[in-house]
């Protein structure tokens, strides 16, 4: 196990940031840790890397017990924080230099790992610049190669995509899958379902400090009742037809506003076709149909009650 | 040491303001230096006056007045206006003369009869001439009186040469002075007072600036994630602001020694050096202590000109402490740089190492360790309170 965390609480004052938290992180696994903002996903990472201390629980990292003063074990681990930390007298070679150096002292290695991490981020064009000339991508792709570029066994991104442009999102998710498959454990805090559903194989949701479901994305989706979303553009809906569908059985929920019909069917019926006859045998002008597939979204929203960007 | 080398790389990032300040403020030490010369006058030398004698006496050949005229003439240039107010002030504003002594007509009556006569005098305002020729006047004829009591049977020809005669004596005067043979430390002291704010100004921004970088909350806890102990990351933060503050001292030391160079090789210069290099550990403690207490940049250059400053100020680094107030000296004892200062004043003006001389001059850099230590000792409470509330 990489990452063993048992029975942990961590509180601020009367706040329980963490509540009786446990998780595993299994080698050659991206673990992803969902859940909204507060909802305790950065005191855990802290917990885990020793930054916090917490009222209860251990905490092993590659079987050994994490304190603030086990080198050893801190020699494995890579960390990409949710701030951008990084130097801005130092020029992006530098940086990344600096950090890989407080890993790594041979000279000779610590040059190839600096610019196999540059290759990595694709910040070859950036080296000599200095952080307050970077756009916020580039920045955050600095922030990772600083944490990642001495090659650790487990690296561990506190929502390493905030603010960051769609493009250099994905150039950052890419780069996390070649990590992986180049052996790194990865541990991976998000509020984006969407990237979290991209690149984890097993994801923990968590709310309010407390774990609400752990699994792959397949298994989590299974738990919730709801299957597919159909959306249909429609004008003038008659009311039987609105009738039609309100009776039907494998229809949980649906909504006609603005033209627009939504419809969610419970989960392993598909109703598509059916919809669909249903309006051509009124012969209505049907405008775009989409059908989706439920999102990590749906079951934080069955499981709690709630969006998960509340 | 990864931290030290990013600490030097922080340092000569912002070599350019510190280039900056280290200009100016030794542009501003060799040109207050060189404005303060000590004065090398070691004698008195008489000057002339122009000057203009208005005799408004009836009787004529009045030995006492001829003697007046004969002993001013012989110190001064008589210069002939015409005995009228308005061609007087002309000739003073024109400054044809500095001085117009009018005697008037009663005036002969008045010295015989009285203890006291007046005569009429015309200066420009605030003429330093007026002041000296009204002593020549007043001489005269104090001396003059002088004899006329002590010799009442003689004749006013014979009293005044008598008088002229006494006045005519010189004691020549010889002024022990005792310089080095290197000469004087004054400019040598105000180059190395002014060093106080220098170094203030200079430790104060590059240390609290890298303090403030690597105490940045995020990359303080990057660095916490490394296998770095946090007891290397101290010492080598440690040796980075001991690097740069022996730096910043050497260059110093190497101007001095360029300007003042014979004066520099000499138990004097040792001794400047040895207290410059006491007050750049008081520098180093203050601005390590600024360092971890500042909580942003914003607040940096404030705190640097509003301490360095202010602490120059009232301790003698820009204006002499002989000439600040007692108040002032009282509360600049509370301040290191009024120790620094002392010292430095006590080196320009060393003659001999005596016990007593030397003295002094350690006492004041055992007060500047002293202070070293008290800024050491709250930085680490200042540590510990900053621990305790993570």
């Amino acid at each position: 196990m990489v990452i063993r965390v048992r029975d942990l609480v961590k509180r601020y004052g009367n706040l329980t940031a963490l509540d009786h938290l446990d998780l595993d992180v299994q080698a050659g696994e991206i673990f992803g840790l969902l859940g909204p903002n507060g909802s305790g996903k950065t005191t855990a990472i802290h917990c885990i890397l020793s930054l916090l201390t917490f009222e209860q629980g251990t905490i092993d990292v590659f079987d050994c017990e994490m304190t603030p003063d086990a080198y050893e074990l801190k020699q494995n681990i890579g960390v990409v924080m949710q701030n951008v930390a990084v130097f801005d007298e130092l020029t992006v070679y530098d940086n990344i230099d600096y950090f890989c150096g407080l890993y790594i002292s041979d000279k000779a290695k610590r040059k190839q790992l600096v610019q196999e991490a540059i290759d990595l981020v694709a910040l070859n064009d950036f080296v000599k610049f200095y952080p307050k000339k970077l756009s916020g991508g580039l920045l955050r792709r600095l922030n990772i190669a600083c944490g990642i570029a001495h090659q650790p066994r487990l690296i561990i991104m506190d929502e390493p995509t905030v603010a960051v442009d769609p493009q250099s999102r994905n150039n950052i998710l890419e780069g996390i899958k070649k990590l992986n498959q180049a052996g790194a454990t990865i541990l991976y805090t998000s509020h984006y379902m969407e990237e979290v559903e991209q690149i984890c194989s097993r994801i923990m949701i968590l709310d309010k400090g407390r774990v609400i479901r752990t699994g792959t994305k397949e298994e989590l989706k299974a738990t919730i009742s709801l299957g597919e979303k159909i959306t249909i553009e429609v004008e003038n809906l008659p009311s039987h037809i609105l009738e039609n569908i309100k009776t039907n059985p494998h229809i949980a929920t649906f909504d006609y506003d603005d033209h627009v019909l939504v419809a969610r069917f419970i989960r392993g019926e598909n109703g598509l076709v059916d919809l669909l006859e249903l309006m051509n045998s009124s012969h209505l002008q049907l405008g775009r149909v989409y059908s989706e597939l439920p999102t990590l979204n749906d079951v934080f929203l069955e499981l709690t009650g709630k969006e998960l960007r509340d | 040491m990864q931290v030290f080398k990013a600490y030097l790389q922080i340092i000569r990032k912002n070599s350019g303001l510190l280039i900056m300040y280290l200009g100016i403020v030794v542009a501003l030490a060799i040109m207050m230096s060189q404005l303060n010369q000590p004065n090398q006058q070691m004698g008195f030398v008489s000057s002339r006056v122009n000057i203009a004698l208005v005799d408004r006496t009836t009787q004529s050949n009045h030995a006492l007045i001829n003697g007046l005229h004969d002993y001013l003439a012989d110190k001064n240039t008589i210069v002939m206006i015409e005995d009228d107010n308005q061609a007087l002030k002309d000739a003073l504003f024109y400054g044809k003369i500095e001085y117009a002594l009018i005697i008037p007509e009663t005036f002969q009556n008045e010295f015989d009869q009285k203890n006291s006569a007046q005569l009429e005098t015309m200066s420009n305002p605030g003429s330093m001439a007026s002041i000296y020729l009204n002593m020549q006047v007043n001489k005269y004829l104090n001396t003059f009186k002088f004899y006329q009591m002590g010799y009442p049977n003689k004749s006013q020809i014979e009293l005044a040469h008598l008088t002229l005669a006494n006045l005519r004596l010189n004691t020549p005067v010889v002024v022990q002075n005792k310089p080095s043979i290197r000469g004087s430390y004054e400019n040598v002291s105000y180059y190395f007072n002014y060093l106080a704010y220098a170094l203030l100004s200079i430790l104060i921004i590059g240390i609290s600036t890298c303090m403030l970088t690597f105490n940045n909350l995020d990359l303080k806890r990057r660095n916490l994630c490394s296998p770095m102990t946090l007891k290397s990351m101290n010492l080598q933060l440690i040796a980075g602001n001991l690097v740069f503050s022996l730096f910043s001292w050497f260059v110093f030391i190497v101007i001095s020694l360029l300007i003042y160079a014979t004066k520099m090789f000499s138990i004097n210069g040792l001794l400047y050096g040895l207290n410059s290099l006491c007050f750049m550990f008081v520098s180093l403690a203050l601005s390590f202590l600024i360092g971890i207490s500042l909580k942003n940049r914003n607040a940096q250059s404030a705190v640097s000109n509003v301490l360095a400053l202010g602490m120059s100020f009232i301790a003698g680094v820009f204006v002499p402490q002989a000439i600040i107030g007692q108040t002032v000296l009282r509360f600049a004892r509370l301040t290191p740089t009024y120790w620094y200062v002392l010292a430095n004043n006590e080196i320009g003006t060393l003659t001999n190492l005596s016990k007593a001389n030397l003295q002094v001059i350690f006492s004041a850099m055992g007060v500047q360790f002293v202070f070293i230590a008290i800024f050491f000792l709250v930085a680490g409470f200042v540590i510990y309170r900053k621990r305790q509330q993570n």
